[in-house]
């Protein structure tokens, strides 16, 4: 039998831990003990940071677009994710597995956990909506807000908000070409896919992204109407 | 690295829990990395860095609630706060070698003993050794595990092991009233 499984040992181990708890201050004797808003959001923090972090899926024709697409993206939360150690892995991997896979996933290993963290998520909802669309489905979460909306037809015009470098995010770049698009005074992308049009960009404090069977300019309107910083 | 130490929480109960033993715990393990850092700034490192550590260490915890569970991050939290200490002082972390002619406790040793008595023992061995004995023997961790939460090698986590076996063993024999110095291995 294995020493550290000696049942004698272990007996003793758990009347010396309880012991030791019972010296512990009881709860209610720790309400003095303060936690600073600092030390709240770098937890919260922690907690928010989720298995997949950033994705990207391309194939063979969209790899240079998607190369450029996740620089695009990058620099559009420098301020956020302003990491430099990431955007040189960013590039690394590309150097790396560019030619040598058409599906990758690209987890990035290094946030910078000193970043603040969005301590009250304000949701932000479009003012414009299309003709024809109505809400179907509003999720808030404590670090993101969707809300799906659908015309008679039955496309869906889908607009997700989460804080700046927070979320993971999911593009098909796969043969589409994008575009700078300027939305208030706030650069971001555009781009069509499969007969759905997208827009991504960021204020200071959240990142949106829009996408839906809709022309350009609707979309465009749906964006121009968030209440940014 | 950090993204990938937090993927070890895979399940959102994994997520839940942690979640929990920071609201839960924080406030008590900040106290106990005050006691020894007797500084506001530092403790909250000291616990944040102890969060981390538990994490990376690949340790299951299986109840949030239990005394088991307090004690466990409790003695991480210790640890990272003594560390601290230790840097801000610049005092160099010994891990003994051949200190004492090696001598293991047998099981045969453990069971002559009362339950009471050994806890005795176990009091009486040094932090160091202590925390990663009740590591090994009640928190069921392995040698890797331990030396994740407590941010050291794993081979001196074997060494720290072998140590408190040591110990032990010369404390039994000298209970027993036989010279420590005696025995041979």
């Amino acid at each position: 039998m294995n020493l550290y499984q000696n049942s004698n040992l272990l007996n003793a181990f758990d009347l010396y831990v309880r012991e030791q708890d019972a010296l512990l201050p009881r709860e209610e004797e720790l309400s003095s003990v303060t936690l600073s808003p600092a030390f709240h959001e770098k937890m919260q923090r922690l907690l928010m940071l989720r298995k997949r972090g950033f994705y990207v899926l391309f194939g063979t024709a969209g790899r240079r677009v998607a190369s450029i697409l996740v620089a695009v993206l990058l620099a559009l939360t420098t301020a956020t994710v302003s990491v430099k150690a990431l955007r040189e892995s960013v590039l690394h991997f590309f150097a790396e597995v560019f030619d040598t896979h058409t599906q990758v996933t690209f987890v990035d290993e290094t946030p910078d956990i000193n970043v603040p963290v969005e301590t009250v998520f304000e949701p932000r909802t479009p003012t414009y909506i299309p003709e024809g669309y109505v809400m179907e489905q509003e999720t808030k979460l404590e670090a993101a807000y969707i809300v799906v909306y659908v015309n008679g037809d039955g496309s869906k015009l889908r607009y997700k908000q989460f804080p700046k470098g927070s979320g993971d995010m999911q593009v098909d770049t796969e043969d589409i070409v994008y575009e700078e698009i300027r939305i208030d005074e706030y650069i971001g992308i555009t781009y069509c896919n499969k007969g759905f049009t997208y827009i991504v960009f960021s204020d200071e404090r959240y990142t949106y992204t829009l996408s839906g069977v809709i022309s350009m300019d609707e979309l465009t309107k749906v964006a121009g109407s968030i209440q940014l910083n | 690295m950090l993204l990938f130490y937090l993927s070890l929480l895979e399940t959102q109960e994994d997520k839940d829990k942690f979640e929990y033993l920071y609201k839960r715990y924080a406030p008590l393990l900040k106290h106990v990395a005050y006691q020894k850092l007797q500084n506001e700034q530092k403790a909250e490192d000291a616990v944040h860095t102890a969060f981390l550590n538990i994490i990376k260490s690949f340790y299951k915890i299986d109840d949030a609630t239990s005394h088991k569970t307090r004690h466990l991050l409790v003695v991480v939290t210790e640890n990272v706060a003594i560390d601290m200490l230790r840097k801000d002082r610049h005092i160099a972390r010994v891990d003994f070698e051949d200190i004492a002619p090696t001598l293991s406790v047998t099981q045969e040793m453990l069971d002559g003993l009362a339950v009471q008595e050994l806890v005795e023992m176990i009091q009486s061995l040094p932090e160091i050794y202590r925390t990663v004995l009740e590591m090994r023997v009640y928190h069921g961790m392995n040698e890797k595990q331990i030396a994740a939460a407590l941010d050291i090698s794993y081979a001196a986590v074997r060494k720290r092991l072998e140590r408190a076996r040591t110990m032990l063993a010369a404390n039994i024999r000298k209970q027993e009233g036989v010279p420590y110095e005696s025995v041979s291995k």
